[in-house]
């Protein structure tokens, strides 16, 4: 049996797919591969998928992490998977692996903020950033433009696109979702100046 | 930075703000994309739900007519479901129309859109996906740009009160009428509108109102028309030979039956009086026990999905049952498969069904005596006795289970104080009888008004008023007073809306448009049903709800659905309206002799057996 780690990206509407609909749909598609699937034991066995800190529906990512249990998992498994998915999920890269649970991994979250409309008030949207990702102390990187922004965030599964949408909303910024737009591009290990990858 | 292609689709913003969402990307495992190439050469037809995503997915019959119509050549098929409320009122605000789910094509810009009609407080939500589609609702308005509009499923049986809004109605099994349909579409694409309506009309099973007109004296109605009427209902004769989907539309999201669906037969013999579904559906057609495997394990491979259900009207009087459950359980258990079966009967060997399959103990078992007495389950002929529903409960309650479902209906003919106390008792009984075992046990009662529908032995039957249904519904909780029994009824008002359409003529059209002008959406939901603009609307449309709903109808009386032939007589319905009030039962044709139903030896293999034919 494999614990394998992977990436996919969840593009387009696809990225409207609830966080929690992911392991049946991970499942599924693995069955239509051929993978047999290593089930849980206990009272209501399920097979053993563990996925990276939950994105609210309607936040592409171009690189989530996951990890899925498999019992005939060999050399073309990622390619006849990755022939099975529905539209818009694509299975990036994958390796198996050992040592620490996947949450314990995922320091950090990095996204991609834009906003639809010209950006409001005298504000700069660096100085509005930095007002509203003062507290907590969770702001890892920030690069700014004119009307978007890279952000890396610490503690992922508890300060994601949600609550970046409620900071900006608090502030005044947008009245919500539909003022912005954002984008995960990664979630991995964090040294200081970059993140790293899982996989 | 790049700007993510997502942020241009016009729909995102709307998504990013409504319900659920899910409910319209599509993006399904099996969906067909890009198949068409805009250049019109295709004949495309979009199936459209009027109910939402997550009710329309479960619905077996578009799965099938999806990858029929898809494997016909030069056919595209899509889909489309109704937005809910919030859906609308975005796309409304921002001029958005109704579009499919795979190519986002505006409804109106399809050759036809076929609707199913599985319940008739859909019947507003019709209107909502034609208008927000910018199609005319009514035939009579459409020109030579606008698509056809049809429509199948059991509410085509009785089609008269939807007539208007539609152009032909598609009567009795898809895999029997949809190819024939789907190519004259294609081949009368260049004809006039009225011309293609006759060319349609001359398909056996069609039935195109715009044909007919209706005269109305007294309380019936006489339908004439330039077709040839009775319409009759097709049906597939053999069902191991008949067209079996290779791959189904896997959702990403979970739908409210969750799994493979394998039917196992189509139609029911068992004869419940009440019961629409095992009247319009005969004849009684059982697929092999090797073809049910062969699919079966075929759609497990192609779908991935967790878990099979062998689906019917009645899955535990499959002949087959035995040999599909030794071919499949254990295979599908080294898989961690769930094999399912959706509705159980109530007796003993349902139980050790249920056992045999339920692997993991979740949640109770749920049955429906339908009637509390024994009188009164024989008008039904509801073929249980109380023997059976003690054993039943005394067999789940030593297998472990601990809670149960009992469905009952409030108004049946002939009903008395007596019958209803039959219900409390028996809720109570079951709870004894689990509680015997189970310091946990749970007793849930849901109980429905009933609802006379055409095609029936009950159709000439007046329904309660909707107050009295409710005084009923109300004593019974009060008689209950169990707090480990939970009693609970669906709104009875619904329900006599329901009976309403159910029973209705041409005339009610007008209501419907009118009730959906007034805000009417998802009658079906009790979030959403609005009574009292229905009954506004009637009132505005000079209709007497009552007259539909609360009228104990003649013997000799012309209902608006006897044009429609759906294959048992009006003259075996009217004997078992007889028997019925004579509390006498009448057998399963299975297990005795032929009833006479009204199909002769070449449709019904029971019958052939019987008469040697």
């Amino acid at each position: 049996m494999s614990r394998v780690r992977f990436l996919f990206s969840k593009r387009g509407l696809s990225a409207f797919v609830p966080h929690v609909e992911l392991p049946p749909l991970l499942a599924r598609s693995a069955r239509r591969a051929g993978l047999s699937l290593f089930m849980t034991e206990g009272f209501s066995p399920h097979p053993k998928i563990s996925l990276g800190p939950a994105l609210p529906v309607g936040v592409p990512a171009l690189a989530e992490p996951a990890e899925i249990w498999i019992e005939n998992w060999e050399g073309t498994a990622l390619e006849n998977w990755q022939r099975k998915m529905p539209p818009g999920f694509t299975l990036l890269r994958a390796s198996v692996v050992e040592g620490p649970q996947l949450s314990r991994l995922c320091k950090v979250g990095e996204y991609r903020v834009f906003f639809r409309n010209s950006f409001p008030g005298e504000v700069s949207l660096r100085g509005a950033l930095e007002a509203v990702l003062q507290e907590p102390e969770i702001l890892c990187a920030m690069e700014t433009e004119e009307e978007s922004a890279r952000i890396v965030l610490a503690q992922p599964d508890r300060f994601g696109p949600g609550f970046l949408v409620k900071a900006f909303r608090a502030a005044g910024f947008v009245e919500g979702w539909k003022d912005l737009f954002i984008l995960r591009t990664m979630v991995g290990g964090w040294e200081g100046d970059s993140v790293t990858p899982l996989v | 930075m790049e700007r993510p292609f997502e942020m241009d689709h016009p729909l995102w913003p709307i998504l990013a703000t409504v319900k659920q969402p899910s409910r319209y990307i599509g993006q399904e495992w099996g969906s067909k994309y890009g198949q068409d190439s805009g250049t019109r050469s295709k004949t495309r037809v979009c199936l459209a739900f009027p109910d939402v995503y997550e009710v329309g997915m479960s619905f077996f019959g578009f799965q099938i007519l999806y990858a029929l119509g898809n494997a016909q050549e030069g056919t595209v098929l899509e889909r489309a479901y109704c937005p809910w409320v919030d859906m609308e009122a975005s796309l409304r605000a921002s001029g958005l129309p109704l579009a499919s789910i795979e190519s986002q094509t505006p409804l109106n810009r399809f050759d036809a859109v076929g609707f199913t009609l599985q319940y008739e407080l859909t019947a507003t939500n019709i209107l909502t996906m034609l208008d927000l589609g910018g199609i005319p609702l009514r035939s009579e308005d459409r020109g030579p740009g606008d698509p056809l509009v049809m429509a199948g499923g059991p509410g085509a049986l009785a089609p008269e009160p939807l007539a208007p809004f539609f152009d032909f109605f598609c009567l009795g099994d898809g895999e029997e009428l949809f190819p024939r349909v789907l190519r004259v579409i294609s081949e009368t694409r260049n004809l006039p509108r009225e011309q293609r309506l006759y060319c349609l009309g001359e398909i056996p099973g069609i039935y195109v109102p715009q044909l007919a007109s209706c005269g109305f004296s007294g309380n019936g109605v006489r339908i004439r028309s330039k077709q040839a009427l009775p319409v009759r209902k097709q049906f597939v004769r053999d069902l191991d030979s008949m067209f079996v989907p290779s791959s189904l539309l896997v959702p990403n999201t979970g739908i409210i039956h969750d799994r493979i669906p394998v039917e196992v037969f189509r139609g029911c013999t068992r004869g419940c009086r009440f019961c629409q579904a095992g009247m319009i559906y005969r004849p009684l057609r059982e697929r092999s026990p090797e073809k049910v495997v062969e699919i079966a394990r075929a759609l497990l491979e192609e779908t991935g999905w967790e878990e099979i259900g062998l689906v019917s009207l009645s899955s535990c009087d499959y002949t087959g049952l035995c040999p599909v459950l030794e071919a499949l359980s254990g295979q599908l258990g080294e898989k961690g498969i769930k094999l399912s079966l959706p509705s159980l009967r109530m007796d003993a060997f349902s139980v050790e069904l249920a056992a045999q399959l339920e692997t993991v103990r979740k949640g109770g078992l749920t049955f429906a005596p339908e009637a509390g007495s024994q009188r009164l389950r024989n008008v039904i002929n509801k073929g249980i006795d109380e023997e059976n529903i003690r054993m039943t409960l005394e067999s789940m309650s030593e297998h472990g289970w601990d809670r149960v479902k009992l469905y009952f209906m409030v108004g049946l003919p002939t009903e008395t104080e007596a019958d209803l106390q039959g219900i409390v008792e028996i809720s109570k009984e079951a709870f004894r009888i689990l509680r015997k075992r189970h310091r946990r046990a749970e007793v849930s009662v849901s109980v429905n008004g009933f609802i006379p529908k055409p095609h029936t032995p009950f159709q000439w039957e007046a329904q309660l008023p909707f107050e009295e249904t409710e005084a009923r519904c109300k004593w019974l909780k009060r008689q209950v007073g169990n707090p480990k029994i939970s009693l609970n009824y669906h709104d009875p008002r619904q329900g006599f809306i329901e009976a309403v359409l159910a029973r209705g003529d041409r005339r009610l059209a007008n209501v419907v448009e009118r009730a959906w002008r007034k805000g009417c959406r998802f009658d079906g939901w009790t979030e959403t049903f609005r009574f009292e603009t229905w009954m506004e609307a009637f009132d505005s449309e000079g209709l007497d709800p009552a007259f539909y709903a609360n009228r104990q109808r003649g013997m000799e009386e012309e209902f608006p659905w006897d044009h429609i032939d759906a294959g048992v007589s009006k003259s075996f319905l009217w004997r078992e309206r007889e028997n019925a009030f004579q509390e006498r039962t009448t057998p399963d044709c299975r297990a005795g002799n032929c009833q006479g139903c009204g199909f002769g030896p070449q449709d019904c293999t029971r019958l052939k057996e019987e008469t040697g034919h």
